[in-house]
C-alpha cells in the first residue's frame, strides 16, 4: 500500500470517531435552515462554503433576528478566529506544501481536522509532511462531504415540518449545548455571563452593535479575570510551545 | 431576509472564514499571533455564543422579560443545566424543545 493511501486511511479511520456528532449537527443545521427561510438549495449551499457550523448556527440565528449584514459577517469573523489559531499553529508544519495544498488544506480546516493534526505530531513530532498531508486529507476532506450530505437530508426534512414547532429555538440550544461544556474555568464563566448581561443591556443600539460591544468586552473581562486572579496558569504552556 | 440576501450573505461569510483559515498556512510560518492575542482570543467562544444566547431566551419585542411566564428563558436555564450536567448535545435539544412545547401547550 502506498504512503499516500495508508495515511489517509489512517487518518479517515479515526475521523469516524466524530460523525457520531457531525452527522445528526449537519441534518439539525438543515431542519433549522429551512426553518428560518432557508431554500434547502441554499442551505445546502451555506453548508459547502462556509463548512463551519458553529459560525454558520450564529448567522441564522442573526438571520432569524432580522439583524444587519455587517453585523452577521462581523459575528462569523469573531466566532472563527480560532480558524485563524489553528492556520497559525499549522503554518510552520505546513511551509513546504504546494499552493495547491495548501489552499486545499485550509479549506478543510475545521477544529477537528486541526485536532487531529495536533495530536498526530504531538505523538510523532518527526513525521514528515509527505505523510502528514496525506494523514490531514483522511482526516478532514471526508468530514466535508459528508457535512453537506447530512445539511441536504435535513433540508430535506426540514421543508416537511410545520413552523408552528417553532424549531427556529434549536439554534440557541445548539449554541448552549456546544459552549457550555466548554466552560471549564472561572475566565471563561466570567466570558460568558459579562457577555451575556451586556447583550441585554446594550440589546437596543442600533444594528445588533450591541451583540459586538458584549462579545469584546465580556472576552477582555474573561482575560482579565485570568490575568488579574491566575497569572501563574500559563506558565506551563508558554514553555511548551516555544 | 430573501433568497438573495442570504446568498450574499453565505458567498461573504464564506469568504471571511476562509481568509482567516488560509491567513497563517499562506503566510508560510513567515509570522506568527503574539502570545496576548491567544490568550484573548480563547474567551471569543463562550462570550460570542452567550451574547447570541442570552437576548433569544430574554428579550420579548425588544423588552427584557425575566417573569416565570418566558417560556424560552424557562426552557434555556434548563437546557443550560442539562448541557452543564450531560455534556451531551442531543439530550440538551430534547430537553429544551420538549420543555418549550410543553409549556407552550399548558399555558400557551
Amino acid at each position: 500500500m502506498s504512503v499516500a493511501r495508508e495515511e489517509f486511511l489512517l487518518g479517515a479511520k479515526h475521523l469516524t470517531s466524530v460523525l457520531p456528532a457531525a452527522i445528526p449537527f449537519g441534518m439539525l443545521m438543515g431542519v433549522v435552515a429551512v426553518d428560518i427561510g432557508f431554500w434547502p438549495s441554499t442551505a445546502v449551499l451555506n453548508s459547502l462554503l462556509v463548512y463551519a457550523g458553529t459560525a454558520q448556527l450564529a448567522a441564522m440565528q442573526l438571520v432569524d433576528n432580522g439583524a444587519a449584514l455587517p453585523i452577521i459577517i462581523l459575528t462569523v469573523l469573531v466566532i472563527n478566529l480560532r480558524m485563524m489559531m489553528y492556520s497559525a499553529s499549522l503554518s510552520h508544519r505546513f511551509r513546504e506544501l504546494s499552493l495547491k495544498w495548501k489552499l486545499f488544506v485550509s479549506f478543510v480546516l475545521t477544529d477537528q481536522a486541526f485536532a487531529f493534526t495536533w495530536a498526530r505530531y504531538e505523538s510523532e513530532p518527526d513525521l514528515p509532511l509527505e505523510r502528514m498531508k496525506w494523514y490531514y486529507a483522511g482526516s478532514a476532506a471526508p468530514l466535508g462531504v459528508i457535512w453537506v450530505i447530512s445539511t441536504t437530508v435535513g433540508a430535506w426534512f426540514g421543508t416537511r415540518i410545520p413552523e408552528s414547532w417553532e424549531l427556529d429555538f434549536a439554534i440557541p440550544l445548539m449554541l448552549i449545548a456546544m459552549v457550555v461544556p466548554n466552560i471549564k474555568s472561572l475566565a471563561s464563566l466570567t466570558a460568558a455571563v459579562v457577555s451575556g448581561v451586556l447583550s441585554i443591556v446594550a440589546a437596543g443600539m442600533p444594528l445588533n452593535l450591541g451583540l459586538v460591544v458584549a462579545a469584546v468586552v465580556g472576552m477582555l473581562a474573561g482575560f482579565a479575570e485570568e490575568k488579574f486572579f491566575h497569572p501563574q496558569s500559563r506558565e506551563e504552556e508558554s514553555v511548551e510551545s516555544v | 431576509m430573501n433568497q438573495f440576501n442570504l446568498l450574499i450573505m453565505i458567498v461573504l461569510t464564506a469568504a471571511v472564514t476562509f481568509a482567516l483559515r488560509v491567513s497563517f498556512i499562506l503566510a508560510a510560518g513567515r509570522y506568527d499571533l503574539p502570545p496576548v492575542v491567544r490568550q484573548i482570543l480563547d474567551y471569543a467562544p463562550p462570550a460570542v455564543l452567550f451574547a447570541l444566547i442570552t437576548p433569544f431566551l430574554i428579550l420579548s419585542d425588544g423588552a427584557a422579560d425575566l417573569s416565570l411566564g418566558n417560556n424560552r428563558l424557562i426552557a434555556g436555564v434548563c437546557a443550560i443545566i442539562c448541557a452543564w450536567w450531560t455534556r451531551n448535545l442531543f439530550l440538551t435539544i430534547l430537553i429544551g424543545m420538549s420543555i418549550l412545547w410543553g409549556l407552550n401547550f399548558l399555558v400557551g
